[in-house]
């Protein structure tokens, strides 16, 4: 809180803050991509981010495909940059619809990963606190299990089934209507 | 299985440990657990993006730990509706406003299978009506008696059975043109199921009134019968749109607090009929009672069945559509299988492969059902 009561607001807004993957690989970001993460806006509003926020559940590898979505979704939000410090949904609705179509694009493009990222991106969207971020990932999600069998989500992620027979029996005499 | 629950709990703590992992290697797939561990909050995001429940459903069959944390979601948005078909078949709707492949549930012995059909539904309850089955005194075969018919519920996750009494009053015309009395649900009072020569009638009830019926002209009236003195106590529709010889097919639902009247016109040809929609929210203030005309649902849906109209909150979903209106066929409207858009009045068939027997509707109406999970 010092920083933003020395009312210098250039000076706040062209802040930088170092973020620290679990590699030890050090990112300069702008306050403003750092803070869609509310994690790091909280840290930034305790003033501890001092020497750099280490991030011990993010590798660079992901802690760089996140920024590199923050960065995007933040120059969305600057649009509106003086009106409000906090980047809600709101806000995105005023920013040229030109602007959002490109954004979409974008997020397509961003989900092109194979599953263990995808993975890796939910977790870091989750440790972050990136609502945009986690719903963006966790909608992947849906989207790939919308009509598919209960094995055949199994495959796609890997898992074992590990329901015993009686507890598979009850669930498919629950809910009849959803298997083949 | 426990360093995966713990990578998955520190990403619930908030804020970074002291200690960066040493062992994060970044060219490593996740091993095959991790999935399966995923936090329940996570998996509630996922299933939030899930609207039909057959989805929802296949999703808690995958591993314990997907069961359990989708058990553990309490604030997910209703997934949408089922219909139920003829034969206890039931079909889950999508979000690309399609219905699934129907399948067939196991009925329990209890009831009369062959002969039952399905009249309305309460939540995850459908309302079925069967013959009354008589054992013979004589020890000769049991035998159905025409006298009238039994009501039960039947609950579509657990097919458990809860029979109803027995009717207080069934009187046939014939076949349809019948007047039932149930003694239901959820204790808020009773429930008519009437069909007359005239209307089809809702099964609802706006809470601290009398119940609510049609009578003559698409008005309505109040009081528990529906005879031909009750008193109607709404103003006068509008003109019809249609032409004087066209015909008018009435609902009643209950949506917000307001009562809503959905009127659909058809004109009077055979061929290629066509229909015209309006929506009137009944306005208690006026009297008689206004009906002013209304033109969305604030973002939610109204499903129209024979025995079960509801509205359901669509915008709660994200790529959902909103402000539609299902029709699907019904004894006074076997044609009808249609999405009307409030907004901007335009209608699409609604999954036609699934009624392909145009005017055959019968006994067996489909009937939305509305599940929690």
């Amino acid at each position: 809180m010092a920083s933003a009561g020395s009312g210098d607001e250039k000076a706040a807004a062209a802040a930088m803050i170092t973020l620290i993957s679990s590699d030890n690989e050090k990112f300069e970001v702008t306050e403003a991509t750092a803070t869609l993460s509310q994690t790091i806006r909280h840290m930034i509003e305790d003033g501890c981010t001092d020497g750099g926020v280490p991030l011990p559940n993010v590798t660079s590898k992901i802690l760089a495909r996140v920024i590199e979505y923050c960065k995007k979704h933040a120059t969305a939000a600057a649009g509106e940059e003086g009106s409000s410090s906090s980047f809600s949904d709101a806000a995105f609705l005023e920013v040229d619809r030109a602007f959002l179509e490109e954004l979409e694009e974008f997020d397509d493009a961003f989900l092109e990963v194979d599953r263990a990222t995808l993975f890796d991106l939910i977790l870091a969207a989750n440790y972050l606190d990136i609502k945009g971020l986690l719903n963006l990932t966790c909608q992947k999600v849906a989207d790939s299990v919308k009509g598919k069998t209960p094995e055949q989500i199994r495959e796609m992620y890997n898992i074992v089934n590990d329901l015993t027979p009686e507890e598979e029996a009850e669930i498919r005499r629950e809910t009849q209507w959803a298997f083949e | 299985m426990d360093s995966g629950a713990d990578a998955t709990g520190e990403a619930f703590d908030g804020m970074p440990l002291k200690k960066p992992r040493l062992d994060a290697g970044d060219e490593l797939p996740p091993p095959a657990s991790l999935w399966a561990d995923i936090h329940p909050d996570i998996l509630g995001v996922v299933l939030r993006f899930l609207p039909c429940s057959a989805d929802r459903a296949r999703v808690r069959s995958v591993c314990r730990r997907w069961r359990a944390a989708a058990r553990s979601q309490t604030r997910l948005p209703p997934p949408l509706p089922l219909l139920v078909l003829p034969e206890f078949r039931l079909s889950c709707l999508t979000s690309d406003i399609e219905l699934t492949a129907p399948r067939r549930l196991l009925m329990p012995g209890e009831v009369a299978v062959d002969d039952a059909h399905y009249v309305g539904s309460y939540d995850e309850w459908a309302v079925g009506v069967a013959p009354i089955k008589v054992c013979s005194e004589s020890g000769g075969r049991d035998y159905f008696t025409n006298l009238g018919r039994e009501c039960f519920l039947v609950n579509a996750f657990s097919q458990r059975v809860v029979r109803l009494p027995r009717l207080c009053r069934t009187s046939y015309i014939c076949g349809h043109f019948s007047c039932k009395i149930l003694p239901v649900i959820n204790g808020s009072g009773g429930v008519d199921f009437k069909i007359n020569g005239s209307y089809t009638i809702s099964p609802h009830k706006v809470s601290g009134m009398t119940s609510w019926h049609i009578c003559t002209g698409g008005r309505i009236g109040d009081g528990p019968n529906l005879l031909p003195s009750t008193r109607c106590v709404t103003e006068p529709l509008p003109p019809l749109p249609m032409e004087e010889n066209g015909s008018l097919n009435c609902n009643m639902v209950v949506w917000r607090g307001n009562l809503l009247l959905v009127l659909r016109y058809y004109d009077s040809s055979f061929d290629d009929r066509k229909i015209e929609v309006e929506v009137f929210a009944v306005d208690f203030n006026t009297n008689p009672y206004g009906l002013p005309r209304i033109h969305n649902f604030d973002g939610d849906c109204i499903f129209i069945g024979s025995g079960s109209s509801k509205p359901f909150p669509a915008g709660l979903h994200d790529g959902v559509e909103g402000d539609l209106i299902y029709f699907v066929p019904e004894y006074w409207s076997p044609n009808d299988r249609f999405v009307y858009n409030m907004r901007d009045g335009t209608m699409r068939p609604f999954s036609a492969k699934l009624f392909p027997l145009e005017g055959c509707v019968d006994d067996n109406s489909p009937v939305w059902l509305f599940p929690s999970e």
